[in-house]
């Protein structure tokens, strides 16, 4: 039972810390799994980003913080063209290179937001994230310049050796190692990761700097948290280093007087069996210039060392420097600003900055009238006056006929037509048959006549009555062919038909209509117009 | 009471409504200058008008403004006219503007009685110092809760600080005022504060006023008492209640 409650204690309390400490691997996994398949139709999915990453930070603490200094596009964009060409054998021409390099950046700095890192925390109950840059930007002398993160460095440095409590006492412990087996080319890359980590510290020194000078409080406290992590470490690191000072000193003595050991590890040295203890001139030379480099690099790292004891020793008294400072202050009879926004910060209510900044503001004006023009209004009226603008305003076109109206027009003179010629020849034959009303409109129009959908519309609406009493027609039409012919006909027509009363009458038989080359086009019952009294 | 005495104090009055400010050395406002400090009926006059108001009057460098003051609901502003006027949606987004222009006054002013020696604040310097507070709030080493009682506080303006990047295009000058990055954030602060004729802008500088420095050192120590009453009270926001607009899916 016991057991089982230790072991859910430490699932529970420990879960938090883990994620912590794997939150700054996450955007190296997020910008692994990143393919370029879809970039550029798959152009370029050879490219390794997580390699292209590595690359990039190591440029980056390079020249951050062994040059000290920041670096600006342009020295990122030809550095990462020399990685793309030498390691991919990238060759493409230097527009589109130029473009993946540039999307290739934004997506290591993630277009400038951090990577959100998404984790539950058991003991809490919630959910939790935490935000992770490898690369930063900033602005110096109007130019955009870019640097490596405390995150990024710390990413870099543990992702080859295990971190433990101090990194330059674990560094030093491998140093000591790597010389004693004379592994001098080893100790040179354990020396500058040592170098690294001072930078690191020098960093995070500056930074507690900086929140001393902005907030006092919070200044204080990180400055004790920093000396108390540093002061443990530097016993032990500067023992160290001068155990390794006088490893290498005593290297460089038996080089010098040529009695040097086998060179070991050492990657260009091989020894040769049954000559051992002695090296062939050019590998003498390698290892000799090793030895000097890792020499001169480990005097560098001494002195960085030394720099950053002396630096950690002047922050605490700088601290206790800005108390004094900050408590003389507050006897000052000023409004404070700064104690406003510590007040606003414990209350948690961003909303009350507002009340401080209010004062500042204009008063608010919700009129659009200028208070000058007040009195010109009242006594200039005239000179206030604008001049209007003219709107032509455009009367709508009353002719304007619309499609159906148009077809509707065509079918009522069509209509009239053959209304005309059926009076025309009643007026003469007092009776005529469909056939023979046929035959006349065969002769006038032809027998296309019978393709046309108007002369069949025409029987349809003259059928809808038996008999048409013409004035009637005329005067008070009922259908629309009334309608029709009512409106069109003039005035000498009406009079000359005005008098007949034209009457329909059916047959039994249909009558058969052909077309041109006597092909049939259909049937039309039989019908007789006549004119009666 | 003289009428030539009434017209003065009225011209006077309307002026500093407009936001415009009477000094001595502008040639169109120093008789009037002269005139409030020379004739008494006048300056009681105008000191009347604007107490009646809500408003105070104040003197820097012989050059006068008048204030609103905080909580006057005539001539101030809500926070809701404040979201109208710089195009914003969500109150985290008003406080961060908020935000920037505390940072901004702290970086002249850390008290009203700060001895200056500042002329001005560049946008990097001003980007630089409100990171810095932003990270003073909220580390961007630490871990966020994703629960909704961060969606408001300064936790969520220093979150949302820290989510946006530096700016949207690499050339400095082509960025925007806009909420989509934090040079954008700036931006769209300081062409606020300085159609509030709080600073003046020359080469990517940033000059703070008279306006400014009459406010900061004078307004805050005459009503110091009231104000931190205000602060330790819950006033604001009993009295200008904040609307949450829905955020749209496409902020989202």
């Amino acid at each position: 039972m016991a057991e089982e409650h230790i072991l859910i204690d430490d699932i529970l309390r420990n879960q938090r810390e883990r994620m912590l400490y794997l939150k700054k691997y996450y955007p190296f996994f997020v910008l692994q799994e990143t393919t370029l398949t879809q970039y550029k139709e798959g152009r370029f999915q050879d490219l390794d980003m997580g390699y292209i990453t590595m690359a990039l930070l190591r440029f980056l603490i390079q020249e951050n913080h062994f040059n000290g200094r920041t670096v600006s596009y342009e020295e990122v964009e030809k550095f990462l063209r020399t990685v793309l060409r030498r390691d991919f054998e990238l060759s493409a021409p230097r527009e589109e290179e130029a473009e993946l390099i540039r999307f290739l950046f934004d997506k290591i700095r993630n277009d400038g937001r951090p990577f959100v890192f998404p984790f539950y925390d058991p003991e809490t109950r919630t959910k939790q994230q935490g935000y992770v840059r490898l690369v930063e930007s900033s602005v110096s002398e109007g130019e955009v310049v870019y640097s490596i993160t405390a995150d990024g460095i710390e990413f870099y440095l543990s992702t080859k050796e295990v971190r433990d409590e101090s990194t330059i006492t674990t560094e030093q412990l491998l140093l000591e190692k790597m010389i004693r087996t004379e592994n001098f080319r080893g100790g040179i890359d354990v020396v500058r990761r040592i170098n690294l980590e001072v930078a690191r510290l020098r960093k995070e020194r500056e930074e507690t700097v900086r929140l001393l000078q902005s907030d006092l409080h919070a200044g204080v406290r990180a400055c004790e948290a920093y000396m108390a992590q540093i002061s443990q470490w530097f016993d032990a690191e500067r023992e160290s280093f001068r155990k390794n000072k006088v490893l290498v000193d005593k290297a460089v003595a038996r080089m010098a007087t040529g009695s040097g050991q086998t060179a070991g590890n050492n990657a260009d040295a091989v020894t040769t069996p049954g000559s051992e203890g002695t090296l062939n001139g050019a590998k003498k030379k390698n290892a000799y210039r090793d030895i000097a480099t890792l020499e001169t690099e480990l005097k560098k790292t001494i002195e960085s060392h030394r720099l950053l004891m002396e630096e950690a020793a002047s922050l605490s008294q700088m601290a206790d420097e800005m108390v004094e400072r900050g408590k003389a202050r507050q006897l000052r009879p000023a409004f404070d600003f700064l104690s406003a926004m510590k007040l606003m910060q414990e209350k948690d209510a961003p909303g009350d900055m507002g009340l401080v900044l209010a004062p500042f503001f204009l008063p608010r004006r919700r009129k659009s009238l200028s208070v000058f023009s007040i009195d010109k209004l009242v006594s200039e009226a005239r000179e206030e006056e604008e001049l209007t603008e003219k709107r032509e305003q455009e009367a709508p076109d009353l002719g304007f006929e619309y499609e159906d109206e148009a077809l509707s027009r065509m079918i009522g003179q069509n209509f009239v037509m053959l209304f005309r010629e059926l009076l025309d020849r009643l007026e003469r034959w007092q009776t005529v048959t469909l056939p023979e009303f046929n035959a006349i409109l065969e002769i006038k129009f032809g027998k296309e006549i019978y393709r046309n959908k108007d002369y069949y519309a025409f029987l349809v609406h003259l059928a809808k009555k038996e008999s048409y009493p013409m004035k009637l027609c005329f005067e008070e039409p009922e259908t629309f062919l009334e309608l029709y012919v009512s409106r069109s006909f003039s005035e000498e027509e009406k009079q000359r038909f005005g008098h007949m009363t034209v009457t329909l009458q059916y047959g039994n038989e249909d009558v058969e209509l052909k077309g041109e080359s006597g092909e049939p086009l259909g049937t039309v019952r039989e019908m007789t117009f006549s004119l009666s009294s | 009471m003289e009428e030539k005495s009434l017209s003065k104090a009225m011209e006077i009055f309307s002026i500093l409504m407009s936001g415009e400010e009477i000094a001595k050395n502008r040639p169109a406002t120093s008789e009037l200058y002269q005139t409030y400090y020379a004739n008494a009926e006048v300056y009681d006059l105008v000191t009347k008008l604007l107490a009646r108001l809500n408003m105070t009057i104040y003197e820097y460098n012989e050059t006068l403004f008048v204030t609103a003051g905080e909580g006057n609901k005539v001539f101030g502003y809500t926070n809701d006219d404040l979201k109208r006027i710089l195009g914003l949606r969500r109150n985290r987004e008003l406080y961060l503007v908020y935000f920037i222009m505390y940072q901004a006054l702290l970086f002249f002013y850390t008290d009203s009685a700060t001895y200056q020696v500042r002329d001005y604040v560049k946008t990097e310097e001003l980007l630089d110092h409100v990171s810095r507070a932003a990270e003073q709030i909220v580390k961007e080493s630490e871990t966020f809760n994703q629960n909704s009682r961060e969606q408001e506080g300064f936790r969520s303006v220093a979150l949302l600080w820290h989510e946006l990047p530096l700016m949207v295009n690499e050339d400095k000058d082509r960025n925007k005022a806009s909420r989509g990055s934090r040079l954008g954030y700036v931006k769209l602060t300081m062409n606020f504060l300085q159609g509030e004729k709080l600073f003046l802008s020359a080469e990517d500088r940033f000059y703070p006023t008279d306006r400014f420095r009459a406010l900061a050192e004078g307004y805050f120590e005459d009503d110091k008492g009231r104000i931190w009453q205000l602060l330790q009270e819950d006033a604001t926001r009993e009295e200008t209640p904040l609307k949450e607009d829905e955020p749209t899916a496409e902020e989202e």
